[in-house]
């Protein structure tokens, strides 16, 4: 018996092994089609059904090569087999680079894979959002007509509302541009003045005002404060014919606050309202009495000063006939009579005030900012000393604010451009008032003339300069404040000399506690 | 160089080598060993793309059905199969002349004496089929896992529609 390890058993598990790996490799492959004819679209199956058919050639090839191996071998053709050996071999070969390539490339599938179910999810989140959008571009276009119409509707009744509200008010109603010509009115300024609407349009409204001066007024504050409340003014129409109208009028700005115009409502006064002095019902009618009784005054300023001149003449001509004379005297004192009249009826307006705890300092800080661009474009300094605890006082703010407006406006009249103005409040414990001085380094007055500057009706044009009327109402509001008012000039007070006041106006009025 | 120039200078270079063949290098010839070299290498190859895709499927499963654990056991199987041939293969090269005594038949063939650890370790790997038919079952079984889950889930989905 030869020696050696008998190979039996190798070439029994070569074919046993062979025959096996055909049948399983086929199997597999037959199971990876189907996976593929199942789910034709999806990339994996296809990948993992050429890997497989890469192995079943492999198996294939070698297990072929095997069995045939021995086959040439059992039927004595060993030359045969050499001959075919190397291609076996070389096929052999050939599947194992391909089965390396396709699972080495597997990785790049995968990535792909990976980028495809990416750009996938992206596209069908896109797709949600587009759907969105274009239901919301549906929903939009399907209601926008009826929305449109909605929001159309809507402004033409607010339209025809104010519209209405315009033409239909039995107030007047004006608007302008900024240069005060008329823009619109309604059918009752229209009917104020009996005129054609197509003759008021661009027509400047100052050509309605009686008085120039009141215009400018009407103007002036308008412009400065922006609106103005209950303003009093006599208007002429075509024909005349003199109507005495109250006013309120607000100025329109634009975004940049450029005035671009102004508007006003107002309405005619009644006589009935004129007469009726003692029963004011508001605050603001009791405002408008006191103006209405200067009003009086002023239209009796002219008669009052030639009367009194013309008898001052005939005292000097009739002197030595007595019975004249004592006449005049009794003249003299009838119109003395008349003007303690006139002034009572002053008080009487007054006495109604609507009375409030006021806080100077910021009422005059309030005024000073109203006058500042005026102020600035005169180049006129204004020296502020206002005592930082000053007690507040019992007062009507909208007329002591007309006075201090009134006072400062005088001394910036008075200075000129490049003057000063001096303001200074002062509490007076002892007293228990307090002080307010208005100067300012104007021309000085001299003492005749400071003893007639309350006096409503001077006696010559000079006197006017800075006092008169104004002056003599605003002593009367003081005295309804329980104050009183003075002048000096040039002032004894030594901080005044040192700022290089020439004229001050001194305002004392009670002080109440504070709150 | 313009083109001109450079086309005439590629029509000289390849007239001196038509002229001159006995210059040229270009066709190598193939030895006996480059056989087995390029088998050899082939297996390497496929050794790596089969560890390569096992690693790749711990890192990025693409299911944690039966059906990839099939998968994974069958390129682990081929793996070793690749390494069992590369160590057959070059066994086979160095073992000495005669060392396989070849009979009348296949029953008579036998490793001769005397035996050295080399001829055992080629005895043992010579039953490489130990390691590739498990390969190719695996394979196999792993593929009808996936045949039939998919059949299933699809006739799931056409059921509920």
């Amino acid at each position: 018996m030869a020696s050696g390890i008998p190979l039996l058993s190798v070439y029994f598990v070569d074919f046993l092994g062979s025959g096996l790996m055909i049948f399983f490799s086929l199997a597999a492959m037959r199971y990876t089609y189907g996976l593929k004819k199942l789910a034709p679209k999806k990339v994996l199956w296809s990948y993992l059904f050429w890997l497989c058919m890469a192995l079943t050639i492999f198996a294939l090839s070698r297990s072929i090569g095997h069995i045939l191996k021995y086959v040439f071998v059992f039927f004595d053709h060993q030359d045969t087999w050499k001959k075919v050996a190397p291609y076996s071999g070389g096929l052999n070969t050939i599947t194992f680079v391909i089965v390396g390539i396709l699972t080495f490339y597997y990785a790049y599938i995968h990535e792909i894979i990976d980028l495809f179910r990416n750009d996938a999810r992206d596209l069908a989140s896109t797709n949600i959002r587009l759907k969105e959008a274009h239901m919301a571009v549906r929903q939009l276009n399907l209601s926008l007509e009826q929305k449109v119409d909605e929001q159309i509707n809507s402004i033409r009744a607010e339209e025809k509302k104010y519209r209405d509200l315009f033409q239909q008010s039995k107030d007047f109603i004006f608007f302008c541009d900024e240069q005060g010509r008329i823009n619109d009115v309604n059918q009752s300024f229209i009917d104020l003045f009996n005129e054609q609407k197509k003759d008021l349009i661009d027509r400047p409204l100052s050509h309605f005002f009686f008085e120039e001066t009141r215009w400018q007024t009407f103007q002036n504050e308008l412009f400065t404060r922006g609106f103005l409340k209950d303003f009093r003014a006599k208007f002429s129409a075509a024909d005349d014919t003199p109507h005495e109208l109250l006013i309120t009028a607000s100025s329109m700005k634009d975004e940049q606050g450029t005035i671009r115009g102004f508007n006003g409502i107002g309405k005619e006064v009644q006589e009935s309202a004129q007469e009726a002095p003692n029963e004011p019902a508001t605050c603001e009618g009791r405002i408008t009495l006191s103006e209405f009784s200067a009003e009086i005054a002023n239209e009796l300023e002219g008669p009052l000063v030639l009367i009194t001149g013309y008898t001052e003449l005939l005292e000097k001509d009739v002197q030595d006939r007595e019975i004249v004379k004592n006449t005049l005297k009794a003249v003299r004192k009838q119109i003395k009579s008349f003007r303690q009249i006139e002034e009572e009826l002053h008080e009487t307006a007054f006495h109604f005030l609507e009375m409030k705890p006021l806080d100077v300092n910021s009422c005059l800080e309030e005024i000073i900012d109203m006058l500042e661009p005026v102020l600035n474009l005169d180049r006129i300094f204004v020296k502020r000393s206002l005592f930082q605890e000053l007690p507040l006082i019992l007062a009507n703010k909208r007329r002591l604010s007309k006075i201090f407006f009134n006072l400062i406006n005088s001394s910036r009249l008075a200075v000129g451009p490049g003057g000063e103005v001096g303001i200074w409040t002062r509490h007076h414990n002892d007293l228990k008032e307090i002080e307010i001085i208005i100067g300012d380094n104007g021309p000085s007055v001299p003492q005749e003339l400071i003893e007639v500057m309350f006096d409503p009706f001077p006696p010559t044009k000079k006197h006017w300069k800075r006092g008169g009327l104004w002056l003599y109402a605003s002593q009367g509001m003081i005295r309804a404040h329980d104050g009183r008012m003075t002048v000096d000039s040039p002032p004894e007070d030594p901080e005044l000399i040192a700022a290089g006041i020439n004229v001050a106006f001194h305002i004392f009025i009670p002080g109440i506690k504070n709150a | 160089m313009d083109c001109p120039a450079r086309l005439s200078h590629c029509v000289i270079v390849l007239l001196f080598l038509v002229l001159f063949p006995h210059l040229a290098h270009g066709v190598q010839i193939h030895s006996a060993p480059e056989g087995l070299y390029v088998h050899q290498m082939a297996h390497v190859f496929f050794a790596g793309a089969m560890i390569f895709l096992f690693v790749y499927l711990k890192k990025y499963p693409l299911g944690h059905d039966v059906a990839w654990r099939y998968i994974s056991l069958s390129l682990f199987f081929f793996f070793l199969w690749n390494i069992n041939a590369l160590i057959v293969h070059t066994l086979e090269v160095y073992l000495p002349a005669g060392a396989i005594i070849e009979g009348t038949g296949f029953w008579d063939h036998r490793l001769a004496p005397p035996f050295t650890l080399n001829k055992w370790i080629y005895f043992v790997t010579k039953h490489d089929h130990i390691w590739c038919v498990p390969a190719i079952f695996f394979l196999f079984l792993g593929a009808r896992s996936l045949y039939q889950a998919t059949k299933k889930r699809l006739k799931n989905e056409k059921g509920e529609i």
